[in-house]
């Protein structure tokens, strides 16, 4: 390589040493599914977390959940492909979908996907790694249920979170999600002030469902009063118990974690940082939307620590509606395309500020990836990896996400984490794909067989010209060479598409070019490369 | 990325427009493939290898380490040369032994992977073409 390109490659490579790492989501995910019990998390070592991986490859082979991977790409060290992998079976928005559920007795990757699914639901208050049996069972129909559907249907729905709801609110009647909640901490005054507006939500409640039925009448009359000593705290304490309603809540809890807007346990109390995270909901839908909803639109406080909560409204005011968002379809290409865009279009001061405080959100991003999972409580303090629904949801404030990270804004910065996060993250596999395939075109990369004395070896050269090297003997590692030359090649297609996508960008904007230009062609022709290989990265080490 | 968006502007230019001077060199040489195996005794190279990590392999370091060595125990198993036109022509060793014979499986996998990487390269370039 000339000076020249060397600059190219050197500069990316220590670009890649300052992107997040994923190390700590594969210990998150391998804990969410068991492989790693709770308990031990704040004190692994790293034969426990070497062990958890090759126990969690070890059923990915058996549970033909993967079939587009080969057996050669399921190296415990590839810590990428591993959190995509576990990113799958833990994810919420589209979900693995099963045709049939487990037998009692058995455990396999499926059996713990479904106890992940339950205890995120707190559903599950045995060890994930638990065998499928009656308990499961018995939660899997609890749910079914309330969603009025089988247990295999359960079992799918909490895979689809944003279809769950839905159908959640069809089968069931509205006074169903108007809940009743006391946090298990007491919340400081000055929010309870904030949400005390008993008299404008018992308005509003009349105007939205009128006396239609005895629940309604009930809590006009004998809970919305304005005298606090007249309430009926009997009623609020028997609905604070109510399983359909708290399990209502727990799905607001993961909602809002899911969007992130939520980064506490997933726990179901609903104390002040849950209650922060709504009205952070509504003032930023209000913000994006030019609205002017109101808090006791959706809550108020009641009396002797009882909130009300309007969760029919705000499920459906926010939750539900991703699929009719215009850009739903790409949402994270739109985004993509519209930061690009405002780049373009931007004053050298914006431009830099842009640059600027991108690297500090980078870095706050990368130091956030080094921190361990912790376990509080008995609980995993979890953070939510998934995209898909995220970007649907923020694709509304797509035009405004470049003036955020001008402005540097702290309201948006649980937004602008996840957004750049993910970005980050497929910035460091399009860098390691475009290197990997700059290699190829300069003909340094071979696959190499070693066993003892015996040795095979393999160059493909980028005009196809292929020269192997067979030491004596060494036939026996044939099979072994073949699967990696095949994983090779692939791999070598996947970065020629990379670096070929990138020069096509670059190249026409050469007389302009900078820095993070080139790295946003890198995240966009990863991205679009990647969708069209069915999300799995080809990279060679 | 950079603290100074302009950093290395230069450089970057030239070094994006030497990439695609590459593919155009590349792409001469694409109009006909060779797939070459051979096998022999090198186990001396093999430890080598093994101590210096099989990363850094490179089949030219070896080849170069015989010529100075004088080891010319490296017998060709088979030689392939597939023109663009889809002619095929292909050399192989006489007297195969039965492990030979193993290898012959090899080489034809390398054909196929061959075939595979000079049609991405095609496919690079003519995306490149296209815009």
């Amino acid at each position: 390589m000339t000076d020249d390109t060397g600059y190219i490659i050197e500069r990316l490579t220590r670009e890649l040493t300052t992107l997040p790492t994923q190390k700590n989501r594969c210990i998150q995910h391998l804990t969410e599914l068991g492989y790693i019990p709770v308990i031990r998390v704040n004190t692994l070592i790293p034969k426990e977390v070497a062990l958890a991986k090759a126990a969690f490859l070890k059923d990915v082979k058996r549970s033909g959940l993967y079939p587009e991977i080969t057996p050669g790409q399921l190296i415990p060290d590839d810590d990428d492909l591993l959190a995509d992998m576990l990113g799958q079976a833990v994810d919420i928005d589209e979900g693995f979908i099963f045709g049939r559920l487990p037998e009692k007795g058995e455990l396999n990757l499926i059996t713990r996907i479904i106890h992940y699914r339950l205890d995120l639901f707190g559903m599950w208050e045995f060890p994930v790694s638990n065998p499928f049996n009656a308990v499961t069972l018995a939660g899997l129909k609890e749910i079914a249920g309330y969603a009025d559907c089988s247990p295999l249907e359960a079992v799918n729905l909490m895979g689809d979170v944003e279809k769950f709801t839905q159908k959640l609110l069809k089968a069931n009647k509205e006074e169903k999600f108007i809940l009743t909640f006391k946090p298990a901490n007491t919340v400081d005054e000055p929010l309870i002030r904030k949400l005390d507006r008993r008299h404008k939500f018992k308005r509003q409640l009349i105007e939205d469902f009128g006396e239609r039925n005895d629940f309604f009448k009930y809590l006009n009359r004998e809970v919305l009063k304005n005298d606090p000593s007249k309430i009926d705290m009997v009623f609020l304490h028997k609905e604070a118990l109510n399983p359909f309603k708290r399990f209502i809540l727990r799905l607001i809890q993961i909602h809002q974690w899911q969007e992130g807007l939520y980064d506490g346990l997933l726990d179901s109390d609903i104390g002040e940082v849950t209650l922060s995270s709504i009205i952070n909901a509504v003032h930023l839908y209000n913000v994006t939307d030019r609205k002017n909803i109101q808090l006791y639109r959706v809550l108020t406080y009641v009396y002797d620590g009882y909130f009300l909560f309007n969760a029919l409204f705000f499920l459906q005011e926010y939750m539900t509606e991703d699929q009719q968002t215009e850009y739903a379809a790409d949402a994270e290409g739109k985004i993509l395309s519209d930061i690009t865009k405002a780049m373009k279009n931007a004053g050298p001061q914006s431009l830099n500020a842009f640059h600027l405080n991108l690297e500090i959100l980078k870095d706050e991003i990368t130091i956030a990836s080094t921190q361990k999972p912790e376990e509080k409580k008995g609980f995993l303090k979890r953070v939510y990896f998934g995209i898909k629904r995220f970007f649907r949801k923020v694709v509304r404030f797509s035009k405004k996400i470049f003036h955020w990270i001008v402005q540097l804004s702290r309201s948006f910065m649980g937004i602008l984490k996840k957004i750049f996060g993910h970005f980050f993250n497929n910035l460091a596999k399009g860098i390691k794909a475009f290197i990997d395939g700059i290699k190829f075109l300069f003909g340094k990369k071979s696959t190499v067989t070693v066993k003892e004395d015996k040795v095979i070896s393999s160059v493909i050269r980028i005009d196809g010209d292929s020269t192997s090297f067979v030491s004596q003997n060494a036939t026996e590692l044939m099979h072994e060479h073949l699967q990696k030359i095949r994983y090779h090649t692939t791999s070598m297609i996947f970065s020629l598409s990379i670096v070929g996508g990138v020069l096509n960008i670059v190249m026409k904007a050469i007389s302009v070019i900078s820095w993070p230009m080139i790295l946003f062609s890198i995240i966009r022709i990863y991205r679009n490369i990647s969708e069209s290989y069915k999300r799995i990265e080809f990279i060679t080490t | 990325m950079a603290e100074n968006i302009n950093e290395g502007k230069e450089k970057l230019k030239n070094g994006f427009q030497r990439f695609m001077a590459k593919i155009g060199d590349v792409i001469e040489d694409a109009a006909s493939l060779e797939v070459t195996t051979f096998t022999g005794d090198f186990t001396f190279k093999t430890r080598q290898i093994v101590r210096s990590g099989v990363d850094k392999f490179e089949i030219n370091n070896v080849l170069k380490g015989m010529a100075i060595e004088n080891q010319t125990n490296i017998k060709l198993i088979a030689y392939t040369i597939i023109n663009i036109d889809a002619d095929v022509s292909t050399i192989v060793k006489s007297d195969l032994s039965e492990s030979d014979t193993e290898l012959l499986k090899l080489h034809t996998e390398m054909m196929q992977s061959s075939r595979e990487a000079r049609k991405a390269t095609i496919n690079m370039v003519t995306n490149l073409i296209k815009g």
